[in-house]
């Protein structure tokens, strides 16, 4: 079979909600691979396999801006930056330079909001927030901020959403079936109306 | 349903009765229904073979990578432009402007399974309403009453759960079993809905809600749309048609077959059908007679792909309406957040729907008509819902995002509002002059700017839908902008039918008025389009039309 050519600059180009439809798929025997390998590191608490332990400490404090720890955890405990990571080394591999560029020049531009930080990580958490509340319109935070929702929610088998800790936060229960009452109105109006008599004419 | 035994091929070589280009909503049925008769039939679908056992439940893969929708061989590119003055693109990373699923069963695989009859008006609004300028507002050939009985085949063999509503068209027969249950989405609706005085009424839906025909009920697992049913509970062709017509010793579904080019003679009729088998490679199967029911997107891009020097302007298209009158529905939709959890994420998409709006009302002002529906729409599944199911204004990352992700996933729900969309010869499927697939096939290119009339109606129905919402309770409500459609599910009018060929594609039996052995039968078949869900009608057609074409070629009329 004739073997599709693929277009990553598609990903950082993307500025709406849905990603490119064809990017994922044909990467993802790949992808899958990946994930798999992300989540035997994750269990080990592995060495990362495509980006720096730098670079994993740059990717986790974004992760943790958008997806904060708190009384539930944070995007860097369910695994985001193990996600990432397996994104950088496979199907993102493409447009793992331009992660690189970004982050250098946020270095600069950290060093310059606090002159005793060396890099973003290294500015207080709510110099953090300033940080990136100029930075939301840039593409490096645009790619960055899809990778933490995929890593965030999609299935564990990708590497991130540790033991399915992301569904968790929202109330997704990943089950496979379902019998009524499903929520709260459904269950108070239950037996109500019989809809379930012999003619449905 | 039948075992499937030894399967039949068919040599390439072997002139078979029929070539079927398309195994979807339309293709399956007219396959089964030829097959069982006896004719030979060989499926040529572009997509993959999958069964139950193939889907599964990775948002990932499924809406994100696309893995229903791609061409399972090479880049196949779409493009769009809202009017013809502009140059159409490629739209960067999304969506491609015509959605539709490729594999066997087609998109009615993939599908969210809503089944809305057409009424008795549909089929006769210019009649009732006379002539709108400019337009192609016209009546069908066929009414509803010559309709209703394929209806009915609909519901009783691939398998419909409803109740009947107070505005539904007359039927000969009621539903086989009843709707499924009801969530709180329908609840919420309901209670609105009925609180100012309208009349919802339960969904129709192509989903079991009982055991039927050795297919089990739905497991309300809330992977219905965008995903493929691992139960066959979905009445997908795939999942009620294509067992049927393989089980028939008659039909081969050859899967992986992309057609480039319907092949005729000197005497203007089909021979056989061109294709590129799974390796890449071109093959032949010769034909006695074709039915193309490819969708109302490609089925237009291969008419024009076999145009020859009898058919210059594209195959079956003297009339120059090939590709003409797109019509994809319009839309609006509201969300709403209310004090106890709904959980949307399970079950169906939608269990109550309101007809109220159904007619089109010349008192207000505009031409249209539409239905409303209580659904999670995009919010179901996790990843879309973090990138897009908030309400406007709240914030995109920190505490505060996380604590409202978690809130709002299981206290929200939406109501979509469907309407008619005004036949345009503006919006139309030609050829893209400058992108092509990797085989050379040039792309499919989409002309598509909505009629003020459409949009009207859809904003008419978004007020309705807040009202509802606000009468049921809701502590939040939040409107999604009204915007033209730049992405059609519903591919719909493009090989219209009538009795003129000077002004239609195919006559009321579906053959080609330009072809004797070519029936055009699918979503391009349509004249109006119908208040937002169009899968039953094109069912319905697929069943009529296979039953005139199994008697034409009986009686030696093809």
């Amino acid at each position: 079979m004739t073997k599709i050519k693929q277009s990553r600059r598609s990903f950082l180009a993307n500025g709406g909600a849905v990603l490119s439809a064809s990017w994922v798929a044909l990467n993802m025997p790949a992808l899958l691979a990946a994930g798999e390998a992300a989540q035997d590191n994750r269990n080990a608490a592995a060495a990362y396999k495509s980006i720096t332990p730098e670079q994993a400490v740059e990717l986790g404090a974004f992760a943790d801006q958008i997806i904060p720890p708190g009384d539930t955890p944070g995007a860097v405990d369910i695994g985001v930056v193990y996600f990432m990571d397996a994104a950088f080394g496979m199907f993102l591999a493409g447009d793992k330079p331009i992660m690189e560029r970004g982050l250098r020049e946020w270095h600069g531009k950290a060093k310059n909001m606090n002159p005793n930080a060396e890099r973003f990580s290294q500015l207080t958490p709510g110099e953090q927030t300033t940080f990136l509340k100029a930075e939301e319109e840039g593409s490096l935070f645009s790619m960055l901020y899809r990778l933490v929702l995929l890593g965030m929610f999609s299935s564990p088998g990708y590497g991130g959403n540790h033991n399915g800790e992301g569904w968790k936060l929202l109330g997704f229960d990943k089950q496979h079936a379902w019998q009524p009452p499903f929520g709260y109105y459904d269950a108070q109006a239950m037996g109500s109306t019989d809809y379930s008599g012999e003619h449905h004419a | 349903m039948p075992e499937s035994g030894d399967k039949v091929t068919f040599s390439t070589r072997k002139e078979v009765d029929f070539v079927i280009i398309g195994s979807g909503a339309s293709g399956g049925v007219i396959a089964r229904e030829l097959s069982t008769q006896g004719f030979d039939v060989v499926v040529l679908e572009q997509g993959e073979y999958r069964t139950a056992k193939d889907f599964n439940h990775d948002e990932f893969a499924v809406l994100f990578g696309g893995e229903l929708m791609n061409h399972p061989g090479w880049s196949d590119p779409q493009t769009f432009r809202a009017t013809e003055k502009e140059t159409a693109r490629v739209t960067p990373g999304g969506l491609p402007p015509a959605l539709y699923a490729r594999g066997v069963g087609g998109s009615s695989v993939h599908f969210s399974a809503n089944y809305w009859r057409f009424h008795e008006s549909d089929f006769k609004e210019r009649s009732m309403f006379g002539p709108m300028k400019g337009t192609g507002f016209a009546d069908w050939p066929i009414s509803y009453e010559e309709l209703e009985p394929y209806y009915t085949k609909v519901d009783w063999e691939c398998g419909v759960s409803g109740q009947v509503g107070p505005f539904d068209a007359p039927r000969s027969r009621p539903y086989p079993m009843p709707p499924l249950p009801v969530k709180s989405s329908g609840v919420l609706f309901e209670k609105g809905a009925s609180a100012i005085g309208l009349h919802p009424q339960p969904a129709p839906m192509a989903i079991l809600s009982q055991p039927f025909n050795g297919r089990p009920p739905c497991m309300h697992c809330g992977f219905c749309m965008g995903f493929g049913c691992e139960a066959n509970a979905k009445s997908s062709t795939l999942a009620s048609m294509i067992p049927i017509a393989e089980a028939s010793g008659h039909c081969e579904i050859r899967p992986l077959s992309t057609v480039y080019k319907i092949d005729t003679n000197d005497q203007g009729r089909v021979t056989q059908v061109l294709y590129y088998d799974v390796d890449g490679q071109q093959q032949a199967q010769k034909a006695k007679a074709v039915v193309l029911a490819a969708n109302g997107a490609e089925t237009p891009r291969l008419l024009f792909l076999s145009a020859s020097s009898m058919f210059p302007d594209g195959l079956a298209n003297s009339s120059g309406v090939v590709g003409k009158y797109l019509m994809g529905n319009g839309h609006s939709l509201i969300s709403a957040a209310f004090e106890h959890p709904l959980n949307e994420f399970k079950s169906v998409q939608v269990t109550r729907i309101c007809h109220d709006f159904y007619e089109n009302d010349p008192s207000r002002g505009f031409y249209g008509g539409g239905g409303l529906d209580a659904r999670p729409y995009l919010d179901a599944t996790p990843i879309f819902y973090s990138m897009r199911g908030l309400p406007p204004g709240k914030p995109r990352w920190g505490q505060e995002f996380k604590a409202n992700l978690a809130h709002y996933y299981t206290h929200k729900m939406s109501v979509l509002g469907s309407t008619t969309s005004v036949p345009l010869a503006r919006n139309n499927i030609t050829l893209d002059p400058d992108h092509k697939d990797e085989k050379g096939r040039a792309a499919i290119r989409m002309t598509y700017l909505d009629h003020e009339d459409d949009l009207a109606m859809a904003a008419f129905l978004q007020d309705k839908a807040v009202q509802i919402m606000e009468a049921a309770g809701a502590s939040e409500i939040w409107r999604h902008p009204i915007e033209g459609g730049t992405i059609q599910a519903h591919l719909l009018g493009t090989c219209r039918m009538g009795d003129d060929p000077k002004t239609s594609v195919v006559d009321k039996y579906h053959r080609a008025h330009d072809v004797p052995n070519l029936f055009i039968c699918d979503g391009s078949s349509f004249v109006s389009s119908g208040r937002g869900q169009p899968t039953m009608t094109i069912q319905a057609l697929a069943f009529r039309a296979a039953e005139h074409i199994a008697g034409f070629a009986r009686r030696g009329e093809i």
